[in-house]
């Protein structure tokens, strides 16, 4: 996204080093660091996003809308089947699993969850619909990126801001940056814990490599994702078998810390 | 203390790398772009494509008064390829700075060409982003170089002249059905035709090109033109109308006119279910205004305005019939969207373009206007 919207020209490497300035920073502080870098860019974000969205409904069409019972149910569930790979697909149930069956005792945490993904579908749902009322379903459905083209063609009066597109870029950069923190500072975490507190740095070392690496040496990431799909189906297969197993072990480990007890 | 070096070290050689400077191009090593034009080869095989480029250094204003070609503010340079893109790096190749197509506001089409379709000359330069989404569309009767090489009066850069007339929104309430964005998107959604801008001769005055209606496209092939009138019937039959003055005859056998300053103008397209296979469409307009003037207009009463609005009201009609007739029966393209309404509002009917074209001409089509009309002059009548 970076290349099609701002920097054509600039190479990959040197947008990936950019980008892991930030978890460089925020790892060595821990976990509070990375909560307190989501929390101060929260807002802005949100009102910068919020606002862009908002502002190409004045003029939108919302007869591209209409049809809106489907002409064909068979095109749904196809949809369907590919929002499941683009998401996390089933490994969503062991995030939203503890959440529900420890609902009674998390339930400040549980809200906050459910607040966040309400807000995240809020925000979808906004982008689906200025999408659709601005350009139409068909004229979206042929762009890479319809949400950047419909901003794009907003003016705001006498051209105080031309490039509003840019400005969307920068609440989509503080949430992609926000997520590959959290992934990246998960990846340090689980490294660090094989190495001991001490030589910590190595694990982020490590990730570092990895993910540079990944940066440089393949021409395309088309061969990356084709094995990654692969790796993801049969982590979920092997999850999703487990997770019975770990359920029946978790049952047993109670009964036997009731009976000692 | 060297911590602190080594942190404030590593800070100056990452805002050596910042990108903002990664690729910079200074100005004077860039050609810049203002318009594209694109004309069919008289050989017949293959396009010439002109760039006009800006002399940033003439844009300044002269206390010498420069007169002659070399005051132009703008060069044209065209070269032939066989397609687009070849010739674009022809182009590239005969100037000695790197062509930058940040600042293009419009792409002119030869008509001859648009004839023969728009898609395969448009596409590559979309997919490249060489030409933006909302770049404006014209379409040409005279050669697209001759129309990039007019420099207008009334504006230094020529290409914003062009752009002004759809930013200020002097002739559509949404410009951007007239870029090239807005011609994909009527391209790629069923019901509804593409349009662009339709330039004919050269308003000597102004030096400049004159916007002489719009060009209505089956497909992404020119089939033909609406004139200013036809023009202005579309625009009132799809809500393209901007709030600005319109002057009415007295009557249709008079030359005295009046002036209505018109506030709004909704209007509604109804197709209902086919009667023997042949759809209704019924189109109604309602236009609010104010009247501003004219010699015609003795007195400022409830009969003077009842016979206004009458007028008003058979001249719509005849407009929007005007323009419904050339889109049916002569140019047979759907550029109002009547297809599209069938497809959205009664989705079971509709069986895609091509069956649509079969019944399209034959539609029946009933116009119904509706004028409300308040007066609001500086002076009052003076009897004569």
């Amino acid at each position: 996204m970076v290349h099609y919207i701002a920097l054509p020209y600039t190479p990959t490497l040197v947008l990936v080093l950019l980008a892991l300035l930030i978890p460089v920073q925020l790892f060595l502080g821990g976990f509070e660091s990375l909560l307190r870098y989501q929390v101060f860019l929260f807002w802005p974000a949100i009102l910068v996003a919020g606002f862009l969205l908002l502002m190409p409904l004045v003029h939108a069409d919302f007869g591209n809308l209409l049809p809106l019972w489907p002409s064909s149910w068979g095109a749904i569930m196809d949809s369907c089947k590919r929002v499941m790979d683009l998401l996390t697909g089933l490994l969503l149930l062991f995030v939203y699993f503890p959440l529900i069956h420890r609902y009674s005792q998390e339930k400040i945490s549980s809200r906050s969850v459910l607040i966040a993904g309400l807000g995240v579908i809020f925000f979808n749902s906004l982008n689906v619909l200025v999408a659709l009322s601005v350009l139409g379903p068909f004229e979206t459905s042929s762009l890479q990126w319809p949400i950047l083209e419909a901003i794009r063609i907003q003016k705001l009066p006498s051209l105080f801001l031309e490039r509003l597109d840019l400005v969307f870029f920068l609440p989509v950069l503080i949430a992609v940056s926000s997520a590959v923190n959290l992934y990246a500072f998960g990846a340090y975490h689980v490294l660090s814990q094989y190495n001991g507190g001490v030589r910590s740095k190595l694990g982020m070392g490590l990730y570092f490599f990895t993910i540079i690496l990944l940066a440089t040496l393949p021409d395309t990431l088309d061969h990356i994702l084709l094995w990654y799909n692969w790796a993801f189906y049969v982590v979920e297969g092997l999850s999703l078998f487990l997770l019975p197993v770990l359920w029946w072990k978790n049952v047993l480990f109670l009964q036997k810390t009731e009976n000692v007890s | 203390m060297k911590k602190k070096i080594g942190i404030l070290l590593i800070c100056l050689l990452v805002c050596l790398s910042l990108t903002g400077c990664w690729d910079a191009v200074e100005l004077q090593k860039r050609a810049v772009v203002l318009m594209i034009g694109i004309d069919q080869n008289e050989a017949g095989q293959g396009v010439i494509v002109s760039l006009q480029l800006a002399r940033p250094q003439k844009f300044a204003p002269s206390s010498k008064g420069d007169t002659g070609s070399d005051s132009q503010n703008i060069v044209v340079v065209s070269r032939s390829g066989v397609e687009v893109t070849d010739a674009i790096r022809q182009i590239q190749l005969a100037i000695d700075r790197k062509l930058f197509f940040g600042h293009v506001h419009g792409l002119v089409i030869q008509e001859s060409l648009a004839r023969h379709g728009l898609l395969s000359i448009m596409d590559p330069l979309l997919q490249s982003r060489t030409v933006p989404r909302e770049a404006w569309l014209f379409v040409s009767h005279h050669s697209a170089r001759e129309v990039l090489k007019q420099t207008p009066a009334l504006d230094a850069i020529p290409s914003t002249y062009l752009a002004n007339f759809f930013e200020n929104r002097l002739f559509f309430k949404r410009p951007y059905e007239v870029t090239l964005g807005g011609f994909h998107q009527r391209f790629a959604t069923p019901g509804i035709e593409p349009i662009a801008v339709w330039l004919d001769v050269e308003d000597k005055a102004l030096s400049a090109p004159k916007i002489q209606g719009l060009a209505a496209f089956l497909g992404d092939k020119f089939v033909g033109k609406l004139n200013p009138s036809q023009s202005l019937g579309w625009e009132f039959i799809v809500n393209q109308f901007p709030r600005s003055p319109l002057t009415f005859s007295c009557a249709s056998d008079q030359p005295n006119r009046f002036v209505i300053d018109i506030r709004n103008v909704k209007s509604v397209i109804r197709v209902s279910a086919y009667q023997m296979g042949v759809p209704q469409m019924w189109v109604r307009v309602e236009l609010h205004g104010y009247v501003e003037g004219g010699n015609y207009i003795l007195q400022q009463d409830q009969h003077e305005l009842q016979v206004l609005k009458q007028r008003i009201a058979e001249e719509l009609q005849s407009m929007v019939q005007t323009s419904l007739t050339q889109c049916q029966q002569t140019l047979e393209t759907d550029i109002l969207g009547t297809g599209l309404f069938v497809y959205r509002h009664n989705p079971h009917m509709w069986h895609g373009d091509k069956e649509w074209y079969t019944m399209f001409h034959r539609m029946k089509t009933s116009v119904h206007t509706e004028v409300h009309l308040d007066f609001l002059q500086t002076y009052r009548p003076i009897s004569l």
